[in-house]
């Protein structure tokens, strides 16, 4: 039998919540790749009726194309390399909103500058796609997974506000029903995150189609990048299971501690070396950062030097974590009473 | 199933709300559990379910202690409600249909339709009185040997209040084992066969019924005058309530029910009667009364 219905139902309206900020992510790629032009350009420019187009081969391969429109006053030279390079100059009046700029958009690198009422364009295309590396694609997701795990945090606090009486009176033994409860979260979270990768996938294959790479620690990055919001959520129904009222307070205050906690350390690491007060508190946050889940995930992206560990030993303590402040919550809701 | 409460006891730091209470409850029976605001009741029943852990005591269902199984069948319908405000009425159904191998989905139908309630509603939208009916929906639809009924019917309208006695003396006569509070003593005494008055966390009375109404009557007196004194009377120890509404006087007592009726008749009583107790007297009695008969000034 389930006893989980009403967690399962918390869960699908969370991941609910994901569709939508993925959504709302998709239509902004969307529409950033249909207000700028980027291969459409060459076709634009050939296709318009009023175009002369002169097509030249070269003798290092490449083919030269010229391009004069008079009607619309554009003057255009496309050179393609044999290698599948593009390089384009275009010359056009300037639009409304046109400005100095340079980007990169997919493979093509746009530079763009204004003279006056003339716009340069110049537009170089390289076929060497950026690759995609597999660990750096999962902890990309590391921010979706904390938004779930936040808003699922503390489901046995979500219980203890008035619904005990229903969820102890299921035929079930409050640990398992506990367990059932993390179970169906963890799932919630780590499909949040799939589903972050899949419209990530999704968007990119707007703009080009990506190459797919491997890191040496792969395995750990995902494994890392998996467990940090669990970790999260654990911690987050530790520090509430034995609330009598919703976790909210919990959450906000954990987000605040969470933060702090290793932000405090780095900033007090280099005080701490002459400052023996300041050594004693960088002591203190120092050890508190190997509690804390998203003080880790620092330590993942390679920009902390705070907590000295590896990226194994990280998805090592992530999953200790995990179990450590599950086990705890567990240990706290058998004591609490109606 | 049979339900046996032995010496238990709670208490919340130095506050005792549960003092050496014991309590057997036959299989099939309606058992009430009457008490004034505070006297314990919630917490009794608490304990019962293993919702808090008492302090000293035990209870036995059908010999055997409580676990999870036991919940099979076993429903509870809590005084306050316990329902999640975000979900719909046929999300809790469907909560007690996954969690429930009894759960009758035919049952559910016909009691949501009972009480006129609309399985796309949410409880957040929901007035005290339907997330009541709700509660008590969701105990009766897993068909279960046993019931904890905590102010079923509070907040109801008196059509559904009665469709909640009904449902209770209905799932007796089929042998379920019923516990119920309410403060709505009338109903208690359609639907009890046995009771227990709790009053400052102890059992100050307990037993059926019937032989609870045989134990005591009332003697009612007219007096032409609103000042008469029964004078000498109250100190007889076979009266164990004295209640004062301007002329009349209604004596509580355990014998003698002619003899004192005679005595007030001498005293001047313009009319006097000898009536039965009802579970309000016997309740009031217990709650109030003592071996030493005051007179109680009733407006």
């Amino acid at each position: 039998m389930q006893y989980y219905y009403v967690e399962y139902a918390r869960a699908k309206r969370a991941v609910f919540i994901a569709l939508i900020l993925l959504g709302l992510f998709f239509l902004a790629c969307l529409i950033v790749r249909f207000s700028v032009h980027d291969t459409h350009w060459e076709t634009d420019l050939e296709g318009s009726p009023t175009a002369h187009v002169t097509k030249t081969l070269q003798p290092d391969g490449s083919t030269r194309i010229v391009i004069e429109d008079t009607a619309r006053q554009t003057h255009a030279v496309i050179i393609k390399h044999p290698g599948g390079m593009v390089d384009m100059d275009i010359t056009e009046p300037r639009k409304g909103s046109s400005h100095h700029g340079q980007f990169i958009m997919g493979a093509s690198s746009v530079n763009t500058t204004v003279e006056g009422n003339t716009l340069h364009t110049t537009i170089r295309y390289k076929p060497e796609l950026p690759v995609f590396k597999m660990g750096f694609l999962f902890l990309m997701t590391i921010p979706m997974g904390l938004i779930i795990a936040s808003i699922l945090g503390g489901p046995l606090a979500k219980e203890n506000d008035g619904h005990l009486e229903l969820a102890w009176t299921k035929p079930v033994s409050r640990e398992r029903y506990a367990i059932a409860s993390f179970v169906v979260d963890s799932a919630a979270i780590v499909l949040s995150q799939l589903l972050t990768i899949a419209v990530t996938l999704l968007a990119t294959l707007m703009f080009f189609v990506p190459r797919f790479g491997a890191e040496n620690n792969m395995g750990w990055y995902i494994l890392a990048a998996i467990v940090a919001p669990l970790a999260w959520y654990a911690l987050l129904t530790a520090a509430s299971a034995s609330l009598r009222r919703g976790p909210g307070l919990v959450i906000g205050l954990g987000w605040i501690a969470a933060l702090l906690i290793p932000a405090l350390a780095q900033a007090l690491s280099g005080a701490a070396k002459v400052n023996p007060i300041a050594a004693w508190f960088y002591e203190i946050f120092h050890g508190l950062s190997y509690l804390d889940p998203i003080a880790y995930i620092a330590v993942q992206h390679g920009h902390s030097g705070l907590l000295a560990i590896s990226t194994a030993g990280c998805a090592g303590v992530l999953c200790a974590l995990l179990v450590g402040y599950l086990a705890l919550a567990v240990a706290q809701w058998r004591r609490v009473e109606a | 199933m049979s339900i046996s409460i032995e010496h238990l006891t709670k208490r919340y730091g130095k506050f005792t709300a549960v003092d050496d209470v014991s309590i057997e409850i036959p299989a099939g029976s309606v058992f009430g559990l009457l008490g004034p605001n505070g006297a314990g009741k919630t917490s009794t029943f608490k304990c019962m379910l293993g919702l808090a852990q008492p302090t000293s005591g035990i209870v036995h269902y059908d010999g055997k202690p409580l676990t999870p199984q036991t919940f099979e069948h076993l429903a509870y319908v809590p005084e306050r409600s316990a329902l999640y405000e975000w979900m719909t009425a046929g999300e809790h159904l469907e909560m007690q249909k996954r969690a429930f191998k009894r759960y009758n989905e035919k049952r559910a139908g016909e009691l949501m339709q009972l009480f006129s309630l609309d399985p796309r509603k949410r409880v957040r939208a929901m007035s005290k009185g339907m997330r009541t009916a709700l509660s008590v929906v969701l105990a009766f639809a897993i068909e279960p040997q046993i019931m904890v009924l905590d102010e079923p019917t509070s907040g109801l309208d008196p059509v559904n209040q009665r469709s909640v006695l009904k449902l209770v003396i209905d799932a007796s006569a089929q042998g379920t084992t019923i516990i119920l509070s309410s403060h709505q003593i009338g109903q208690v005494e359609r639907a009890a066969d046995h009771i227990a008055v709790l009053k400052n966390a102890r059992i100050a009375l307990a037993g059926a019924v019937d032989d609870l109404k045989a134990q005591s009557k009332i003697i009612e007196a007219i007096f032409e005058s609103e000042n008469n004194a029964l004078n000498g009377v109250t100190s007889d120890a076979r009266i164990t309530r004295v209640e004062k509404t301007g002329r009349i006087f209604r004596l509580t007592v355990s014998a003698g029910g002619d003899e004192l009726a005679d005595k007030l008749t001498s005293m001047g009583a313009q009319s006097v009667r000898i009536v039965d107790l009802n579970l309000e007297d016997i309740f009031l009695n217990a709650v109030d009364g003592g071996q030493t008969a005051d007179v109680v000034e009733s407006v």
